[in-house]
C-alpha cells in the first residue's frame, strides 16, 4: 500500500500540493453537481433544452475569454489569493441559489447568471491552478501532479452527478445546493490552508497586452514548447473534437441512436479516468517520451478503432482506449510545456494551453459536425484519427522533437 | 504525512523578459494560437443571435422547413460548447 501511494501519490507529500489538489477535487465536484442541477431546474421550469444550453455555455464559454486575462494576472498578482476569490465567488453564487431555492424565489434568469459567474470563476481557477502546480513539486513529481489534478477532474464528472442526482430525486434543489455549497466551503478553506505563491518580477511593469503578447514570444521562442503546444493543438482539433460526430455516428454506423452516445461518452470519461492514474505512477523522463508517443499513436489510432467497429460493445472499447489516450497525451503535453516554463511565465503558458486549444476544439467541433453531413461521421472519423498518427511521426523526425518525445535532453535556452 | 515538507522548491529560477520580435513566423504562430477561439466565440454568438429568430419560426410554421434550421443551429450551439474538459 505504501508502496502504491508512493508511486501514483508521489507529489501529495508536499503539504501545499495537498492542500491545492484537495481544494480542487472538492470544487470540481461543486462544479459538476451545479452543473447537473442547473440544468435539471431549467428544465424543469422553463421546459426548454435551448436555455439548458444557455447556461452550459454561459459556464463554459468564459473558458474561452477570460484565460488570456487570468493569465496575466497569475504572473504578477498572489496566486493562491487568486483561487481563493475564484472559490469564494463558486461559495457566493451557490449559496445565493441554496437561498433562492429554499425560500421558493428562484427563476431561470437567476440560475443563468450563477452559471455565468461560476463559468468565470472556473477559467481563473484552471489555468492558476495548473501554473501554481508546477511550483509546488519538484520537476521529477511535476508529471504526478498534473495526472493527480487530471484524475480528480475526471472522477468528479462522476462523482459530482453521483451524488446530488438522487438528492435531486428524493429532496430537491435545495439539498443539491446545499451539497454544492459544503464542498465548495470546504475547497475554500483547503485553498486558505496553501502558502502565498507570489511570483518574483524581473523588469519594468508592462501594459496588459504587452504582458500577453510576452507570454505568446516566451511560448515561441522555446522550441521544444512550442512545438508541443502545436502537437496539442493537432490532438485537440484531430483527435478530441469528436463529440459532434458521435451522434451522428452512434445512429448510422451502430444502429444505437438513443443509447449510442451517452454510452461512448461514458466509455471515453472512464478511459481519461483510468489513464490519468496510470501516467501518475511515471517517473522518469524516459518512461514519460514512451507514454507520449504510446498514447500520441492510441489517441489517433483509438479513434481509427471506433471507426471501423459495428457494434456498440466494441465501439465502446474502443471509446474506453481513445479516452484513455487523450488524457494522458494531454496531462503529459501539459507537463512537457510547464516543466520548461520559469515561474514568472507560468500562470500565461498555462492559460495560453487553456484558450488555445478550447478553441481548436470548439471550432473543430462545428466544422466536423458540419462536414459529417456530407462525407459521414465514420469517413471523419479514421481520416482525422490517421492524419494525427502521422503528426506524431512526423514530429519525430527532427531533434526538437526527439526532446519533446524525451529522447534528448532539452536545453533550457531560448530559439 | 504531517511531516512532510510544504514546498519542497527554492525560490523559483526566472527569466528577465527579452523584447518582443514580430517576425513572420511569431505573427502565424499568434494567429494559431489566437484565431481558433476566436472563430469559435464568433460563430456561438453569431448562432446564438439568430437562434430565436430560428425558434421564433419553427413555432410559426411547422413543417415548412424551419424546424432543419432550428436543428442545425442547435447543432452549432451544442458543438460550441463542447470544450475539452481535460485541460
Amino acid at each position: 500500500m505504501r508502496g502504491l501511494f508512493q508511486r501514483f501519490g508521489a507529489a501529495l507529500v508536499y503539504v501545499d500540493f495537498r492542500n491545492l489538489w484537495m481544494a480542487n477535487a472538492l470544487a470540481q465536484a461543486a462544479a459538476w453537481a451545479m452543473i447537473v442541477t442547473r440544468g435539471w431546474i431549467i428544465y424543469r421550469d422553463a421546459e426548454s433544452s435551448f436555455l439548458v444550453g444557455v447556461a452550459t455555455f454561459a459556464a463554459l464559454g468564459p473558458m474561452l475569454v477570460v484565460p488570456p486575462i487570468i493569465g496575466v494576472l497569475a504572473d504578477r498578482l498572489d496566486r493562491r489569493t487568486m483561487l481563493m476569490t475564484a472559490y469564494a465567488v463558486e461559495l457566493t453564487q451557490s449559496s445565493a441559489l441554496l437561498l433562492l431555492a429554499s425560500f421558493g424565489l428562484l427563476e431561470v434568469w437567476m440560475v443563468v447568471l450563477a452559471a455565468l459567474m461560476s463559468g468565470v470563476a472556473r477559467a481563473t481557477a484552471l489555468p492558476t491552478s495548473q501554473a501554481t502546480a508546477a511550483t509546488l513539486v519538484p520537476p521529477d513529481r511535476l508529471l504526478n501532479a498534473l495526472s493527480l489534478n487530471a484524475s480528480t477532474q475526471h472522477g468528479s464528472k462522476l462523482f459530482g452527478p453521483a451524488l446530488v442526482t438522487p438528492l435531486l430525486a428524493l429532496f430537491g434543489a435545495p439539498a443539491a445546493f446545499g451539497v454544492a455549497v459544503a464542498l465548495y466551503a470546504l475547497a475554500l478553506y483547503r485553498m486558505s490552508r496553501l502558502s502565498p505563491q507570489r511570483v518574483a518580477q524581473l523588469g519594468e511593469r508592462q501594459s496588459f497586452v504587452a504582458n500577453f503578447v510576452s507570454g505568446l514570444s516566451y511560448v515561441y521562442s522555446r522550441r521544444v514548447m512550442r512545438l508541443m503546444l502545436i502537437v496539442l493543438i493537432f490532438h485537440c482539433g484531430f483527435t478530441m473534437a469528436f463529440e459532434s460526430l458521435l451522434p451522428s455516428f452512434s445512429a448510422e454506423r451502430l444502429n444505437a441512436a438513443d443509447e449510442g452516445f451517452g454510452s461512448l461518452m461514458m466509455g471515453v470519461g472512464a478511459g481519461a479516468f483510468v489513464a490519468s492514474i496510470f501516467v501518475s505512477g511515471l517517473h522518469t523522463e524516459r518512461a514519460r517520451g514512451d507514454a507520449l508517443i504510446i498514447a500520441g499513436i492510441m489517441s489517433g489510432l483509438g479513434q481509427v478503432l471506433l471507426a471501423l467497429t459495428t457494434s456498440l460493445v466494441f465501439a465502446m472499447g474502443a471509446a474506453v482506449i481513445m479516452g484513455g489516450a487523450q488524457a494522458a497525451f494531454m496531462t503529459m503535453g501539459q507537463a512537457v510545456t510547464q516543466s520548461l516554463a520559469v515561474d514568472e511565465y507560468r500562470g500565461r503558458v498555462a492559460s495560453i494551453n487553456s484558450f488555445s486549444l478550447g478553441g481548436m476544439m470548439a471550432t473543430m467541433n462545428l466544422f466536423n459536425g458540419t462536414l459529417a453531413e456530407q462525407y459521414g461521421a465514420q469517413s471523419l472519423l479514421l481520416i482525422h484519427g490517421l492524419i494525427f498518427v502521422a503528426v506524431i511521426a512526423i514530429t519525430f523526425i527532427p531533434a526538437t522533437g526527439r526532446q519533446v518525445y524525451g529522447r534528448e535532453p532539452v536545453a533550457q535556452v531560448a530559439a | 504525512m504531517n511531516e512532510a515538507p510544504r514546498n519542497p522548491r527554492p525560490p523559483e529560477n526566472t527569466e528577465a523578459a527579452q523584447p518582443v520580435e514580430f517576425t513572420r513566423g511569431f505573427i502565424a504562430f499568434i494567429g494559431a494560437m489566437v484565431v481558433p477561439a476566436v472563430l469559435a466565440l464568433a460563430i456561438f454568438l453569431g448562432a446564438w443571435a439568430v437562434s430565436g429568430e430560428v425558434y421564433a419560426a419553427e413555432a410559426a410554421a411547422e413543417g415548412t422547413g424551419a424546424a432543419e434550421d432550428n436543428a442545425e443551429v442547435a447543432g452549432w450551439k451544442q458543438s460550441l460548447v463542447g470544450i475539452c474538459p481535460i485541460h
